[in-house]
């Protein structure tokens, strides 16, 4: 009720305006005309520029001055810094960002858009720009109406531009309407009290438009048209810096832990500014004045005052806060503490990364390998091995001794509990991954490794049954078999957690010797088991459960091998699919086998 | 003169696709001279092994690796006559 509390009173107050003045309505809907612009241009500049400022954010993440260059950059170029606090909180909640290097973006975001209020202080203000907005409209429509993707998105682009253009008209000749009707400024106030009050005008314009842009250009073309004082559009401004913060704030409240840091160092960015501004604002005004005098504005022209105080406040903000980002990355940190995921909750996917791409398949392929560990357990646990024992990387050897009790465990609950929830929320997101060409292909990578992941858990179940039965079983040549597919098992099993927590930098080979030994214990293809049946030491119904049996532990093996080729490394590094296109087919193993036997039967076992 | 138009620049340079693929062959190059220089390291470690074991075991990542290259680099060529058909295209 109360998030919906400021619609409510934004519709009624609406309803008021165009049932009582022509001219208020013409102004609300310049505002309305205004936001639709903006939310295209967001869409067009999205899918225009989202590659390439993924691609700066990665590149940015190393120096506190990048992330402020790119955030300012970002916000000034795409006029949005929504966008822009919307892709870092992605690349935060992935991982690819830490709070640090995040908290910088969005500080370089707060004075990005501070180019706003230039934009429309300067040219907006001076040109007839209505004018030029439907033909930038109209080009922008033949754009959308073309099948390729960028002329779309470039359309979409030309069409926020040309309704922004539009609205901005609107607004101010709704404000010079309006100024032969009704002189506004006979509600403007002085002193602590004006401050105070519209302040909190400028908070509440912002948290119900979900802009500060469009209550700086309302508040902009409201003070070249004389309806309200400089002194009280400062404050209307220092008012939508923090109403910003407001809404990001409202909005993360359904993020994730890092969403919900980032919002949290937002609004203390954004009210500490605004305190020092609303503090400061005497002196603040005298050197807006100084500058002013610099430049040789002219004395009426406080539009363009108000674009310089709006800068050379966040400015301040950024000098005090900057200093104290470590700092500040403590306290949000122990403000909000992540707990931790339950089983059925997912710990780095969700609605916050869903619609970038690369923070996305970063998510999915961490989120993965949680999925493995989970699997590491449950396949360990069947074994009869105690996960730890096989984290334990020491001695390896140990891991060919028999279990000192044999017990049969329910797959299908731990299924249930550990992994067909997570499994389920995972295949979910990967359908919702808006991806194009080779993401596309790389998203395929993924899903096909939550497949395998799946299938290793269901073959372990059918394993299981003959295991427990064999591992208790008297004979001593089945007993010895069963031994070894379960050693086999455990070693690989614990070499692949190595793995995950140390790829190095040979993870292909690693996972190639692995996939050999995993040829090379296949006792089907080695002719060992006619072996066994030649010398009888296991018998025809025996022979038939250990056949199935080693195929099953052959395709455990296969399936986490080659989900772990996916999922080791993160994507950036080498991309999935071609480690997949790389991986050696079980003939070319076989084959590499053999000239190893060959070269050690030949004297001296040279090398080829 | 150059082959290619400017145009044609332009479009790749829009082409989120040309970008990827230009990654692809970038991330296989890289990974290709990575194991090129591995698999030297393992020769020369393999000519100083006594060990017939260590021998053995070195043998079969050698020849793991030059299986694994000899895949990647008819890899990277497809990946430049598919680029070259595409330019003719």
């Amino acid at each position: 009720m109360f998030r919906n509390l400021p619609l409510i009173v934004a519709l009624a107050l609406l309803g008021w305006a165009f049932w009582s003045s022509e001219t208020v309505a013409e102004i609300a809907s310049g505002v309305a005309v205004f936001l639709f612009g903006m939310m295209a241009l967001e869409q067009g500049l999205r899918s225009l520029t989202g590659g390439t400022l993924e691609r700066l954010l990665r590149l940015s993440t190393d120096r506190l001055w990048k992330g402020l260059t790119f955030g300012a950059a970002a916000t000034a170029l795409t006029q949005s810094s929504t966008l822009v606090s919307l892709l870092t909180i992605s690349f935060l909640s992935s991982g690819l960002l830490g709070l640090q290097q995040g908290l910088g973006v969005i500080f370089g975001a707060n004075l990005g858009t501070t180019t706003g209020a230039w934009l429309m202080a300067g040219p907006a203000l001076h040109f007839n720009i209505g004018r030029g907005a439907l033909p930038i409209l109209t080009f922008g429509v033949v754009f959308i109406l073309t099948r390729q993707t960028t002329l779309r998105s470039l359309g979409w682009v030309l069409v926020g531009i040309g309704f922004l253009f539009l609205g901005i008209q609107w607004m101010k000749d709704g404000f010079d309407a309006f100024q032969q009707a009704f002189d506004l400024t006979a509600w403007g106030m002085t002193g602590l009290k004006g401050l105070a009050i519209y302040t909190g005008i400028g908070i509440f314009a912002t948290v119900v438009m979900q802009s500060s842009h469009a209550t700086l250009i309302l508040t902009i073309t409201a003070l070249a048209a004389g309806q309200i004082s400089y002194e009280n559009a400062l404050a209307i401004s220092i008012g939508a810096n923090i109403g910003t913060a407001v809404s990001t704030g409202l909005a993360a409240i359904t993020a994730n832990i890092e969403g919900r840091r980032l919002a949290g160092a937002h609004l203390l960015f954004n009210v500490v500014t605004a305190a020092v501004a609303l503090t400061l604002i005497t002196p603040f005004m005298l050197t807006v004045e100084f500058l002013a005098g610099l430049v040789g504005l002219v004395e009426d022209n406080h539009a363009v005052r108000l674009a310089i105080f709006h800068t050379l406040f966040n400015l301040a903000g950024i000098a005090i806060m900057v200093p104290l980002i470590p700092m500040m990355v403590k306290v949000l940190e122990r403000v909000f503490r992540g707990k931790p995921a339950p089983a059925s909750k997912p710990r780095y996917i969700g609605k916050a990364v869903a619609n970038v791409p690369g923070p996305a398949m970063e998510a999915a392929r961490k989120e993965l390998l949680r999925l493995f560990r989970r699997i590491f357990k449950v396949i360990a646990t069947s074994l009869n091995y105690e996960p730890a024992q096989l984290r334990a990387s020491g001695d390896r050897a140990q891991l060919n001794d028999p279990p000192e009790r044999v017990r049969a465990h329910d797959l299908d609950a731990l299924y249930q509990d550990q992994v067909k929830p997570l499994h389920g929320l995972i295949v979910d997101f990967l359908a919702r991954v808006p991806v194009q060409g080779e993401r596309a292909r790389q998203l395929v990578v993924l899903r096909t490794t939550s497949q395998q992941l799946l299938e290793a858990v269901k073959d372990t179940k059918h394993l299981q049954k003959n295991l427990v039965r064999y591992l208790r079983s008297s004979n001593a040549g089945i007993r010895g078999e069963y031994l070894q597919i379960r050693a086999n098992l455990g070693q690989l099993l614990s070499r692949l957690d190595e793995l995950s927590q140390d790829p190095g930098e040979d993870l292909e080979l690693s996972l190639g010797e692995l996939a050999a030994r995993v040829e090379a214990n296949d006792i089907v293809t080695s002719g060992h088991l006619d072996q066994l049946i030649r010398d009888r030491a296991i018998n025809a119904e025996q022979a038939t459960s250990l056949m199935n049996d080693s195929a099953y532990a052959y395709r455990i093996s296969s399936n986490l091998i080659a989900a772990a080729r996916a999922m080791f490394l993160p994507f950036e590094e080498i991309d999935a699919e071609l480690r997949e296109e790389l991986a050696l087919e079980s003939g070319e193993l076989r084959d590499i086998l053999q000239s190893s036997d060959d070269a050690e039967t030949r004297p001296g076992g040279q090398a080829p | 003169m150059s082959g290619k138009s400017t145009l044609q620049k332009f479009r790749e340079f829009l082409s989120k696709d040309y970008r990827d693929q230009v990654n692809k062959r970038d991330k296989l190059r890289k990974m290709l001279s990575r194991m090129r220089e591995k698999q030297r390291r393992l020769e020369a470690e393999r000519a100083r092994e006594s060990h017939p074991d260590g021998r053995e075991l070195l043998d079969m990542q050698i020849r793991l690796l030059r299986e694994q290259r000899r895949k990647g680099i008819e890899l990277l060529r497809e990946l430049k006559r598919a680029r070259k058909q595409q330019g003719e295209d």
